[in-house]
């Protein structure tokens, strides 16, 4: 990035072939931050487009879903339904569109650390695939970092990138858990999920307060029973 | 003895509610809808004849959300969707009378009845995404009492539909009404909507709590307060 001082009253940074030009006093790191705010808002406009062109085909197929039901999509209350499922469907399914790169951000750290990390009770809301019905619950991660530490948020975003997909709760869960591993490489990963699933509350079975718990556990976390019970230990209270 | 009501005297019957069609379900600020006496909008019959295009909608969706129809955990999905969501509207395809099967009963009792903590899973009409809560229902009977398990069947069959929270809680209390001609119903539902918690505001402990109040609930707050506090408790 080149410096290059302009008249007396800017001065322009160059990156690559693009010229953003910033007010005089303005200091360097604002104008990073400019630049960065304009790409990101270039990408957030084609992945808003993307999801646009999709709309009007989700809309026609809540339409006929609606008919097809026996309800009346002309009357007050559904008029706007097959937009909003679109967009609500949209969104539960925007993990597609995002990827773990984008999230960690960097926000992985050289730390002299080597306990147990763990982060529970992470609100977990998900698409069953087998009958695009809610799956929601809680996820706990915990890993044994080897010198390297993420920054704690970046897990509940790394769930929601998984959670907010078609998914399979075993699936999810072995997903989160290697995303950690590829992204620290720990010394051990775990990551239990408890959820309730909606295709088995609302309908089939119908049992009320069942849940389905998952668990991957990968490096010394699985070899170790002394240190996966420790995490058990320490997720139940 | 129903508060407010002298000895001897016999409680105001409620008024009936009108009879609207099915097609005008959902205008609000209107009359509450279905009457238990209308006809059904949907068949055994019509869900066969419908599965195909409900199907075809499904892959539709599932592609448009970027996804693979053909890989194996999707292949079946379009019909499985398709069959679940005709099972959470199935309130569509049933009516009052059926489900009330005669169940209902001379007795001289004028205390409060109350059914709490009943489960109720309905789909909001707005965004297509299930809310789920607790219905408690309390009625003050006219020398007639219904079989307990049928007030869990009114709350089903109007819960099974694509919904208003508001709406459901009224139909709920007025189909009890013309049923039974009680001297009065009370209706409390207590709901967590997925379209706030799981979307948009993304709120995850709040609750939407709603109330029909008739006839002598309506009209006696001794009444309507001895209900809640047995809810309640």
């Amino acid at each position: 990035m080149e410096h290059q001082p302009g008249g007396a009253d800017v001065q322009c940074y160059y990156n690559g072939d693009v010229q953003y030009p910033c007010h005089k006093g303005f200091s360097d790191l604002h104008c990073e931050m400019r630049r960065a705010l304009k790409q990101y808002k270039l990408e957030q406009c084609s992945q808003e487009e993307e999801e646009g062109d999709m709309l009007p085909a989700l809309e026609d197929a809540y339409t006929t879903i609606l008919k097809g039901l026996g309800e009346n999509p002309a009357r007050q209350g559904l008029l706007l339904t097959p937009k909003r499922a679109a967009k609500a469907m949209q969104f539960l399914t925007k993990g597609y569109q995002e990827t773990i790169g984008d999230i960690l951000n960097d926000a992985v750290f050289d730390e002299d650390h080597d306990e147990l990390v763990i982060v529970k009770d992470i609100d977990m809301f998900s698409l069953c695939e087998h009958h695009l019905v809610p799956f929601f619950g809680k996820v706990h991660i915990g890993y044994l970092p080897r010198k390297r530490v993420v920054g704690l948020s970046k897990l509940a975003r790394i769930v929601e990138i998984y959670s907010r997909r078609l998914q399979v709760q075993e699936r999810l869960t072995k997903q989160i858990a290697l995303a950690i591993t590829e992204a620290l490489k720990p010394a051990g990963v775990a990551v239990v999920i408890e959820a309730s699933h909606m295709c088995m509350v609302m309908r089939g079975v119908q049992k009320m307060n069942s849940r389905t718990v998952t668990s991957t556990m990968l490096g010394v976390l699985r070899e170790d029973p002394k240190t996966r019970e420790e995490f058990l230990a320490l997720i139940k209270n | 003895m129903a508060a407010g009501v002298g000895p001897g005297e016999q409680p105001p019957p409620l008024p009936p509610p009108a009879l609207k069609s099915r097609c005008a379900q959902g205008s609000r600020g209107a009359q509450p809808l279905d009457s238990w006496k209308e006809e059904r909008t949907r068949s055994e019959e019509d869900n066969e004849l419908h599965l195909p295009s409900l199907a075809a909608a499904y892959t539709t969706i599932l592609r448009a959300l970027g996804e693979d129809p053909e890989r194996q955990g999707l292949l079946k999905t379009p019909w499985r969707a398709a069959t679940a969501m005709q099972f959470f509207t199935k309130g569509y395809q049933e009516t009052i009378t059926d489900v009330l099967n005669d169940a209902i009963f001379d007795e001289d009792h004028d205390e409060m009845v109350i059914v709490k903590d009943i489960d109720t899973f309905s789909l909001c009409e707005h965004h297509l995404v299930p809310f789920v809560g607790k219905v408690h229902i309390g009625y003050l009977p006219n020398k007639r009492v219904l079989g307990l398990s049928k007030l869990a069947r009114i709350v089903e069959i109007y819960s099974r539909r694509l919904q208003v929270q508001e709406r459901l809680t009224k139909q709920i209390a007025v189909a009890i009404t013309e049923a039974l001609q009680p001297a009065g119903v009370g209706v409390v539902i207590e709901a967590t909507h997925m379209c706030m918690v799981m979307r948009g505001v993304q709120k995850m402990n709040s609750k939407t709590v709603t109330s029909t109040m008739l006839g002598v609930f309506r009209e006696d707050p001794k009444t309507r307060e001895e209900f809640l506090t047995l809810i309640r408790s």
